[in-house]
């Protein structure tokens, strides 16, 4: 299906809040996904097999309780979207973390390039070194469901992998497959009220005629 | 020698007299906007006639019925955007304006470019589903509209009979066709805006919308036209051009637009620094000089006069266009002494205004003292946009004690509202299953409050505040974020508003007493839109364009003295 970044943002959104991320985080895994889609990665599968391995697990669970010796690691394996988030929250700040067990590695790649001027983030067969705008991709686990150790660290912008792009962000439509588009419908749908007579009428606040 | 004083606003003073957000971010306040020269459609207007933009109709293949399509193509210097409008024979059991309606009498789409053949087809199994089709990047506006029944039909049968529409029918609704939707900004397909965000005529806020309806009023009347036209045959006559531009678009609009402001706080907060800053800049002036004033004098006389045309049954409503009347009077009585030649005279009569008028009133002479200034704020048209993505990553080295001195700062509306109470936390919005679109709930009476939408920002806040509390001063942020991802909403709010500090209503939108008119007029009225015309407390009509030039006159005209409606009434003939 050929949707365009907004509605791949909105959707991905309203699919974490439905799987039980808070708002404030949802939002985030919006952001992550319509930069990764923008830069023809793919950020809505990710998305869905994390929603899908996590659903119902508590954000306690998630997240990385220990950073020490920049060994991150948490009670089960970590949502890249609260590790990602954490990222981003640190800035600029230089940082080499290695991550242990974490779902879809890729979904940490948006919070890292969009923090850091250049970074590396690296799992078992797959490495990409990017910026805010181009990434250069080497290995075939983009859509890895799980990496055993992720290490995310600075690169400089000028690291020779980056002179072959193999990625750049771009305008325009994305295509995204039905069936992930429809499976992470199922999440968002979750987020809505069903209609009863009366919530259809006072809801909207209409109920006059409009044949006028 | 006397020293000459000049005409120029002092920046501190300009800063000195900005109105700050505690009294312009309250809803009673926002629910009393009203157009000024900044607003989006005088915008375009100025730009349409300063680059010299040409409109022609290239198809109209409409039957006897008043089904096909019209194809409006609008040139400007560097590139041309159609509306391409599919006219529909509607069955009247059909027309709602409510976004349950299925079907319309038009639906449009702005097209960025010149449509081929294939695409007008493409379109034509698309567009009038509206929702329920798909658009691509093409297109940049989904739109649809029906017909005010009574004015369309009286407007028909005059002209079929080879005369002139009653002006005070017309006067009545305002306009032929109302839009129930314009949709933008990658919905259902569209184009995203960064596509074209950095266009120079496309790059503000709303301007390809707004482009879009300006076009639709085009169709409206043609669309007429064509079927007096078929009824009259040789009898039938067009529409006189200063009765014509007496009609605007209609708007129908209810809740699905209400979260917008709440959603958009960078968005929000341009466009109220920009209208504020309009304001200061006109109170900051040390003298006012006789063009200016009789300017506004007009301007205010004629507001005062198509205040008649500005009809509502809603009682609240036409109560405050009554009380707007009797502010008008005493502001024309206070003016007959006026000389304008104290300090700062402007601001003189705003203060006067301040203590003197409601809240309709005070937000009219804003308006109207904005109104002559033109050479003074227009470029602040220009500073409209605004990006949310710039504004979102959250600063999480600060401390948390310094989260909660600005949370105490910015939110302390919220943190004097007692959210235990339920009055304040009545409603919840919601998103229904059955439309996908926003609606209110209340919260002590109905099921589903567990799923609502996050925009009770001042009550998110507080809890936050309350969490905050019982952390170590020191704790970074990004650490308390990681243990509690449940306050990162909050957080980022404080964050952008502390940098942005016209981004958060100063009101609790979960309060029983909250009015969600008071939002959307707040925003139609930024459109640039005139005679709110309630229809509860969560719907409103308005009315676009009204006095506006229409696209074949507006290259001989002033495209920009239409705000209100000019003296040299028209008769019916």
């Amino acid at each position: 299906m050929k949707v365009s970044i907004n509605e791949t943002e909105v959707m991905a959104t309203k699919a974490a809040w439905g799987a039980g991320r808070p708002w404030g985080l949802a939002q985030e895994a919006g952001r992550a996904v319509a930069w990764l889609e923008a830069m023809r990665l793919p950020g809505a599968v990710s998305l869905l097999a994390l929603l899908v391995a996590s659903d119902g697990v508590p954000c306690e669970q998630l997240r990385p309780v220990a950073t020490r010796d920049g060994v991150w690691q948490g009670a089960g394996p970590l949502c890249p979207v609260l590790a990602g988030a954490y990222i981003s929250d640190s800035g600029g700040e230089l940082f080499v973390s290695s991550l242990r067990e974490v779902y879809s590695p890729l979904l940490l790649l948006p919070f890292a390039s969009l923090a850091c001027p250049g970074v590396l983030v690296a799992w078992s067969t797959t490495s990409i070194v990017a910026n805010r705008v181009a990434a250069s991709v080497k290995g075939s686990g983009l859509s890895d469901g799980i990496a055993g150790t992720v290490l995310v660290s600075p690169a400089a912008a000028s690291e020779p992998a980056l002179q072959t792009v193999t990625h750049s962000l771009r305008t325009g439509p994305v295509d995204i497959a039905d069936e992930i588009w429809e499976a992470l419908s199922a999440f968002a749908h979750r987020t809505y009220v069903p209609a009863s007579e009366s919530s259809r009428l006072k809801g909207a606040g209409a109920g006059l005629t409009d044949n006028d | 020698m006397a020293e000459v004083k000049t005409a120029v606003p002092d920046d501190m003073r300009v800063g000195e007299l900005m109105r700050p957000p505690q009294e312009v971010m309250r809803l009673a306040r926002m629910g009393a906007s009203h157009q000024t020269r900044l607003s989006f459609m005088r915008a375009i207007l100025r730009r349409v006639k300063c680059e010299g933009w040409q409109v022609n109709r290239t198809v109209w293949e409409v039957d006897d019925n008043g089904v096909g399509v019209g194809v409006y193509e609008a040139r400007g210097p560097e590139r041309i955007y159609s509306l391409i409008a599919y006219a529909n024979d509607l069955p009247p059991e059909l027309r709602s304006d409510r976004v349950i309606a299925t079907q319309w009498d038009a639906s449009f789409a702005l097209f960025d470019g010149v449509p081929t053949r294939a695409d007008i087809d493409r379109l034509r199994d698309n567009v009038p589903k509206q929702e329920a089709g798909r658009c691509a990047s093409s297109e940049l506006v989904l739109s649809r509209a029906n017909r005010s029944v009574r004015l369309f039909d009286h407007v028909a049968n005059c002209l079929s009979q080879g005369r002139q529409p009653d002006v005070a029918e017309i006067d009545k609704v305002g306009y032929l066709m109302r839009t129930t939707a314009v949709y933008g900004n990658g919905k259902f397909g569209l184009a995203d805006r960064e596509l074209y965000c950095m266009r120079e005529e496309a790059g503000g806020p709303f301007r390809v919308e707004l482009l879009a309806v300006w076009l639709i009023r085009a169709f409206t009347v043609d669309i007429v036209e064509h079927m007096a036209q078929v009824k009259g045959g040789a009898n039938a006559v067009t529409l006189n051009r200063d009765i014509r531009r007496r009609l605007g678009v209609g708007n129908s609009t209810g809740l699905g637009m209400a979260p917008f402001l709440v959603t958009h706080p960078a968005l929000l907060n341009a466009w109220m620094v920009a209208r504020e800053t309009a304001l200061a800049r006109v109170r900051a002036l040390p003298l006012a000089n006789a063009a200016t004033t009789e300017h506004f004098r007009e301007q205010l006389q004629r507001a005062h006069q198509g205040l008649a045309r500005w009809h509502t049954p809603d009682e609240r409503q036409s109560m405050r266009v009554r009380e707007l009347a009797e502010d008008l009077d005493k502001l024309k009585s206070h003016l007959e002494t006026e000389r304008f030649d104290g300090v700062e005279p402007w601001n003189e009569l705003y203060l006067w205004a301040a203590s003197n008028l409601t809240l309709e009133g005070q937000e009219a002479v804003c308006s109207l003292m904005i109104e002559p200034h033109g050479e003074l704020v227009d470029d602040l048209a220009g500073e409209m946009a605004a990006d949310e993505a710039q504004s979102f990553v959250i600063d999480g080295q600060m401390h948390t004690a310094s989260l909660l001195e600005l949370a105490r700062r910015h939110f302390d509306w919220a943190l004097a509202t007692d959210f235990a109470s339920a009055d304040q936390t009545a409603r919840f919005w919601y998103v229904s299953e059955e439309k996908l679109e926003p609606r209110l709930g209340e919260r002590h009476e109905e099921p589903g409050a567990e799923l609502e939408q996050r925009l009770g920002i001042g009550r998110e806040v507080a809890v936050m505040t309350a969490a905050l509390e019982k952390e170590p001063e020191t704790t970074l942020l990004a650490e308390f974020l990681l243990r509690h991802p449940e306050h990162r909403h909050a957080a980022r709010r404080v964050q952008v508003v502390a940098r942005l500090p016209y981004a958060e209503i100063h009101d609790n939108v979960l309060s029983a007493s909250m009015m969600p008119i008071d939002m959307l007029r707040c925003k139609l009225a930024f459109f640039g839109a005139s005679r709110f015309d309630p229809k509860s407390d969560r719907w409103v009509r308005i009315t676009m364009y009204a006095d506006a030039p229409f696209p074949d006159e507006i290259a001989g005209m002033d495209a920009d003295d239409w705000a209100w409606p000019q003296f040299d009434e028209v008769r019916s003939t």
